[in-house]
């Protein structure tokens, strides 16, 4: 008896380093991805990059591989050794006699390349064995990323944004839109999957999961209300008043240093009243 | 009675849940991707599915390997019996299979709960599922009925058949029960597989595109089949040893001493031959993840899961260690031993400076916060250690100092036979040193190629090893291969409480990584049911930290040594009421 327990503390002892260990190394928890894309109305062109850098370092995964580091994939911010930054080179890229794609522009060439990467393969980086003819990047339509076309236009104005040039890429318009609305799964048991249905993560710090802070900052973080207006909410409102008219009128005060017109307004049309309680008790902290 | 019974309980569930995916309607299949529809995800009593769905799997998956490992074990020990006329060899396998009895319908049942909570708390993902791979169920069905056959005419007619021919019709029952085994595991390989990368169906639709073949045999299949049944060997081996050591700690007698001493060893012994080639085998699979997904291989080497090969480095570098410890250790049973203590200490620090270079952390692309940090990706004197081509290196170091001290331990007290023994030895040291060297090289050139050329290095290096592990053991054998009759044989039972320590360590090392590495295999998915195909809107579509993982770990492998504990006092208490 006294062998087993000293066996058995030995093997708890082992079973609790491995534990602590892997406890102190840096946590991360991925931001909740299935979000569906927002409404884009209004939107200003520095917003709408803004929102393209989040998705471009974040559901997006672009810099997994176009990065400096693993150089998987050639550098698409700055100019470098692959070239210009890519704005610019797209459209060298379209006048090279080589080129088969169908894009007639430097910004179509973008898209394509999101959409179509096999279109044309950069020298050196195509898929191993494929003889340069294949993309080791896949399209962003499909498969793991999913991205809408209000995402990959959004990711274009962020492209043109970081080259320093204007920011031609627009939202789609309102009808290619629905057909990426949200769809209403039924009744939604927790909080953290409304934010993720209504996309709030993507522009907010989500109140949720923590450590995602530099992932949303096109509007401000939504994790401590209660502290911030402690000495009563704008207009005078409770502070559940008021964030019940963040959701569905946003317009009516505009956090000072954001801008007005961002954040959807038609969410009161798409909520359902259970959900904006719990988001109300949630971020009001009375849950 | 009861063993039948719950061992009869999975194919009739499984028979249940066909019937019942065969008779639903199939929803909105034909005209996009399966997705799953209001009320696809239920939930009982408030406990989470996803904690639910994966602590039972992960048991079921536990007991799975033990009850395919330890009868391949049993195997190769009633084998190596009959060859050797050892009658200890016998008795070690016969005892494992009484053993595994009970662990088999641990396993059963566990695989039927699973499959009760698939079915209610994921119905769409499940019934998609068995769509596709219903007639594939229907064999596993079958195969497990064989299976138990197979394993109750190989355990209560051990002693019938003991003799002449009817030892071998034994031993011929437990390649059958072996073959099914394998056969169940690779069946269910191809569910998990198809999971991850899925193929014969639809990419657009999700729908089956006629040929079964096409979706057993996806690209991640055979890789994932390799790892896990090499993996089941040595897991088979680490089990038996723990339970060796236990009863090597708990002997009164002498004999028992004698008899778990030898126990423990030759379980270590198959621990270690299942372990120097895993390492491989996990690299073919991550190769094939990339190639199948540069995502999903990005995911895994170098995004939000880039951490678990810490920690996957720790719990391989704990079980190198512990293997190599108990090896040297085991030096001191035969005289002789004393005069390889300066070249152990030489090994020992090798294997900690390879332990932390593969430890040595690189691209942790992550939250913008960790890169501010860190100033970069990776650190800055330090990232040089942590990439691939240093760690490779460092594995294969590791795995040819692991082979050395096999090679010690064969040795020791023994006198080469053959006539040629210096130059043998002359050629066999001139091997190591070239393979490390070969080794190292590459690695250095690695940092010199761009990536895709670099990712091809590991092949030359992987071969190296290869090559010096099969000529170096041709040559030894030759050397050793006429008996030496001056050599004193081992004195089992001749070994120190820490020695044994070390196989406890061994053990929970290994049924750890398991876990660990299993989360990892199905968390690269990331927001898929089906990778591509079958999307999880579930609450839990995303991933949990690396510490809250470890914790559900943690607690499966306490559950799963509690349950081993019973299984072997049960069997403990049998044999006293037997006696
Ligand atoms: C799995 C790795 C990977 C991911 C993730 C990835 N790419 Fe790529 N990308 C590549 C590779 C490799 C190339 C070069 C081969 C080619 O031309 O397709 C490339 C090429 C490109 C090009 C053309 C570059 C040139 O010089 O012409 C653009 C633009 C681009 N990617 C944008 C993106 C964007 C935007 C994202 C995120 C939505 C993204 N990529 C995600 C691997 C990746
Ligand atoms: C497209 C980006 C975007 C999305 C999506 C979005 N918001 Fe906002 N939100 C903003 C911006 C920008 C502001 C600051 C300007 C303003 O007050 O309108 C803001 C302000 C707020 C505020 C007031 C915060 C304060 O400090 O006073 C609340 C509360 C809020 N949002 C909640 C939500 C919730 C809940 C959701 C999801 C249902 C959501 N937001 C979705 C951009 C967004």
């Amino acid at each position: 008896m006294k062998t087993l327990a000293q066996v058995m503390l030995f093997n708890i002892s082992i079973i609790f380093a491995f534990t602590w260990f892997s406890g102190s190394i840096p946590q991360i928890r991925s931001a909740p991805q299935n979000f569906r894309p927002i409404s884009g109305k209004g939107i200003s062109p520095e917003s709408y990059a803004a929102i393209g850098g989040s998705i471009y370092n974040g559901k997006g995964t672009c810099n997994l591989c176009h990065d400096r580091v693993g150089h998987r994939a050639p550098i698409l911010l700055s100019s470098s050794e692959d070239g210009p930054h890519i704005v610019l080179r797209a459209v060298d890229r379209v006048a090279e006699s080589g080129y088969k794609g169908s894009a007639k522009n430097g910004v179509e060439y973008l898209r394509e390349s999101m959409t179509d990467p096999s279109a044309y393969v950069v020298k050196g980086f195509g898929k191993v064995g494929s003889d340069e003819a294949k993309s080791p990047m896949p399209s962003v339509v499909y498969g793991p990323m999913n991205l809408s076309p209000f995402e990959i236009e959004a990711i274009i104005a962020f492209l043109q944004n970081s080259a320093g040039m204007t920011v031609t890429a627009k939202p789609p318009e309102r009808k290619d839109e629905t057909a990426v609305k949200p769809v209403d799964t039924g009744v939604v048991a927790d909080i953290d999957s409304i934010f993720r249905k209504y996309g709030c993560t993507l522009c907010h710090t989500d109140p949720v999961t923590e450590g995602n802070e530099d992932v949303a900052d096109t509007g401000p973080s939504l994790t401590a209300l209660p502290e911030k207006y402690i000495n009563g909410a704008p207009g005078g409102l409770s502070l559940q008043e008021y964030i019940r008219q963040s959701v569905i009128a946003p317009e009516t005060y505009i956090v000072k240093g954001y801008e007005k017109g961002v954040m959807p307004d038609d969410f009161a049309d798409r909520m359902r009243v259970s959900e904006l309680e719990m988001i109300v008790n949630k971020l009001g902290g009375t849950q | 009675m009861f063993r039948i019974k719950t061992s009869g309980l999975y194919p009739t569930l499984l028979c249940v849940a066909l019937l019942i995916a065969f008779t639903t309607e199939g929803g909105a299949l034909a005209s996009s991707l399966p997705e799953t529809h209001e009320g696809a995800y239920r939930s009982i009593w408030g406990i989470n599915s996803r904690i639910a769905v994966w602590m039972i799997a992960q048991t079921h998956l536990f007991f799975a390997a033990f009850v395919l490992g330890v009868p391949i074990f049993s195997f190769c020990i009633e084998l190596v019996g009959i060859i050797t006329k050892d009658k200890r060899y016998d008795a070690m396998a016969r005892e494992f299979i009484r053993i595994s009895m009970t662990a088999f319908s641990f396993t059963a049942t566990f695989g039927g709960i699973l499959l009760i909570l698939l079915v209610t708390l994921y119905p769409d993902f499940t019934s998609y599922s068995l769509k596709i791979f219903g007639p594939v169920m229907i064999v596993y069905a079958f195969l497990f009925i064989v299976e138990s056959f197979a394993l109750y005419i190989y355990h209560y007619g051990w002693s019938a058949m003991s003799d002449g021919y009817l030892k071998w019709l034994h031993l011929f029952t437990g390649l059958l029960l072996n073959l099914t085994g394998t056969s169940i595991m690779v069946l269910a390989n191809s569910w998990a597989s198809f999971m991850m990368a899925p193929s014969g169906v639809d990419p657009e639709t999700g729908e089956f595109m006629g040929n079964l073949w096409a979706v057993i045999n996806g690209p991640l299949w055979n890789p994932l089949n390799l790892h896990r049944f090499v993996a089941n060997i040595a897991y088979g081996g680490a089990i038996v040893g723990a339970y060796a050591g236990f009863k090597f700690l708990t002997a009164k007698t002498r004999e028992g001493k004698a008899h778990y001493d030898w126990m423990g060893h030759t379980a270590n012994l198959i621990a270690v031959i299942g372990l120097l080639p895993l390492p491989f085998a996990g690299y073919w699979l991550a190769k094939e993840i990339y190639a199948y997904s540069q995502q999903m291989g990005v995911t895994l080497m170098g995004g939000i899961f880039a951490w678990v090969f810490i920690i996957q480095a720790v719990l391989i570098g704990a079980i190198f260690l512990g293997v190599n410890y108990y090896i040297w250790v085991g030096l001191g049973r035969v005289s002789g031993g004393e005069k390889y203590r300066t070249a152990i200490k030489f090994m020992a620090l090798l294997l900690v400076a390879c332990f932390l270079v593969w430890f040595t952390p690189h691209t942790i692309v992550m939250t913008g916060a960790e890169q501010k940090t860190l100033g970069g990706a990776h650190h800055p004197i330090l990232g040089y250690f942590g990439v691939m081509s240093a760690k490779n290196s460092a594995v294969n170091i590791m795995i040819l100092t692991t082979f050395l001290s096999l090679l010690l331990y064969q040795r020791v007290g023994k006198r080469a036979t053959a006539s040629w023994a210096l130059q043998g030895n002359a050629v066999i040291t001139a091997l190591f040193v070239a393979g490390a060297i070969n080794v190292i090289a590459l690695g250095v050139y690695g940092y010199l190629v761009p990536a895709n050329v670099r990712i091809g290095l590991s092949v030359p290096q992987v071969a190296t090893t290869l090559l010096v592990i099969v000529m170096v053991s041709v040559i030894n054998y030759g050397m050793y291969k006429n008996p030496d009759k001056g050599r004193a044989g081992p004195e089992w039972g001749k070994m120190p409480v820490r020695s044994q320590y070390a196989l406890f360590l061994i053990a929970i090392s290994f049924t750890w990584l398991m876990g660990l590495m299993g989360y990892v295999r199905s968390g690269i998915r990331q927001q898929w049911h089906i990778y591509t195909i079958m999307k999880d809107n579930s609450a839990d579509s995303f991933t949990p930290t690396l510490g809250y993982a470890a914790k559900i770990v943690s607690l499966n492998t306490l559950l799963f040594m509690a349950m081993i504990v019973f299984i072997f006092w049960l069997d403990n208490m049998g044999k006293k009421r037997a006696s």
